[in-house]
């Protein structure tokens, strides 16, 4: 069974119990369990420190859950980057919420342009957006 | 072959580009269903219309769990987000774009007469993206109560000023609501694409033939998302080559 770090969001968008509930369905869906678990301190979750080198001391895991993509989106830019490191230690990602897994980074680029219309889509303002809309037709 | 609709009003009836994609769909439905309900009739339009007679008697927990059970395998055999969007392309890709997102699972509506339980009065949007549009694709032919009744975007306009200003009345908003309602005959082989906006719903089934209905949402990739997590509900079903060029660029940036 495969072994997985379970990082939930601590911006918490649903109470820590839910966030363990859902990334154990998706532990479960992808063949492994939860064995550790963690979330980034909340004044730095725009740059996600912590997860990285957690994952590098500690051994014996097959990948790591995040409770939703949304954790690579709090910065001023999708933090591709973050996503390409822990894949290159050989570790599978996986979204709980969204149901996504990426087990190489030549998918994760696959499916970019979605990761990039959602980036964009959760920091755009429907408001502005719609105000700037009707900007150019009125 | 169909002529390019406007969605001015908010919603529009539409004939499919290609009726054979939705013939085969709905075979391929009606054979997922004979098989989850032991549906004694072969011919689908007579199958469907006469579902109601093969679950008479049916209890309501087991009836609720093979309906379940059916629009799973819907959603896992019959790719319907891909053959709706074939069956209404031109329109769906003149209101929308090139960069099109579908949703990721199928609803459908069993609605057999005197089903206490139709689709209250609502709207999608919010929570829904206002950029998203809804395509409701009947199995059957719907007219009268078998169908659904809709509301244009004026009128809808109409009806949310008169709950601003009985905030307390939703009997008299839900009774003026339906006053301001049409509600379009649509057959098998067309669709009601509507936008998220508008308040619809409908009543209870009162014909004596069964709605089976589907209905799928489409929205441009790039649109403002609703409430809804567009990675949880939504998957990419048409991606323009600029588009594609345009993330495999940012990508490369975003690791630098």
């Amino acid at each position: 069974m495969k072994q997985f770090y379970s990082c939930i969001d601590a911006l918490l968008p649903a109470p820590q119990p839910e966030q363990h509930e859902v990334s154990k369905k998706k532990a479960t869906k992808e063949g492994g369990q939860i064995v550790f678990y963690g979330a980034e301190e909340y004044r730095v979750v725009d740059r996600q420190p912590f997860i990285l080198p957690k994952l590098k001391r500690t051994p014996g895991i097959d990948g790591v859950v995040f409770f939703s993509i949304d954790q690579f989106c709090y910065g001023e830019k999708f933090n591709l980057k973050l996503l390409g490191e822990i894949l290159g230690l050989g570790l599978s990602v996986h979204f709980a919420r969204e149901d996504i897994s990426f087990h190489r980074f030549d998918e994760v680029s696959e499916n970019f342009i979605t990761l990039s219309a959602y980036f964009h889509a959760f920091k755009r303002s429907r408001r502005v957006s719609a105000e700037e809309i009707l900007s150019v037709l009125v | 072959m169909s002529n390019l609709i406007s969605l001015a009003k908010g919603f529009s009836v539409v004939d499919a580009d290609e009726p054979s994609h939705l013939e085969n769909l709905r075979k391929e439905i009606f054979a997922l269903a004979r098989e989850t309900f032991q549906l004694p009739a072969s011919e689908p339009e007579a199958g469907l219309n006469s579902f109601h007679q093969a679950i008479q008697g049916m209890p309501l927990g087991q009836l609720n769990k093979q309906r379940i059970e059916l629009i799973q395998r819907i959603t896992a055999e019959c790719n319907v987000r891909e053959v709706v969007f074939k069956a209404f392309e031109k329109n769906l890709r003149h209101l929308l774009g090139p960069d099109i997102l579908a949703q990721k699972n199928t609803n459908l509506v069993l609605q057999p007469p005197g089903d206490p339980n139709p689709s209250e009065l609502h709207r999608d949007a919010p929570a829904n993206s206002p950029y998203e549009l809804v395509v409701w694709v009947p199995m059957v032919n719907c007219y009268g109560t078998k169908a659904m009744y809709i509301l244009d975007v004026d009128n809808t306009e109409k009806a949310f000023a008169y709950l601003d200003a009985n905030p307390n009345d939703w009997d008299g908003f839900e009774k003026f609501t339906k006053s301001l309602s049409v509600t379009p005959a649509v057959n098998f082989g067309q669709a009601l694409i509507f936008y998220t906006g508008c308040l619809h719903g409908s009543e209870i089934n009162a014909e004596n033939e069964t709605r089976v209905s589907l209905n799928i949402r489409y929205k441009n990739l790039f649109s403002p998302s609703g409430l809804k997590n567009q990675l949880q509900f939504f998957s990419p079903l048409r991606i323009s080559d600029v588009a594609r060029l345009g993330s495999l660029l940012e990508a490369r940036e975003l690791q630098r």
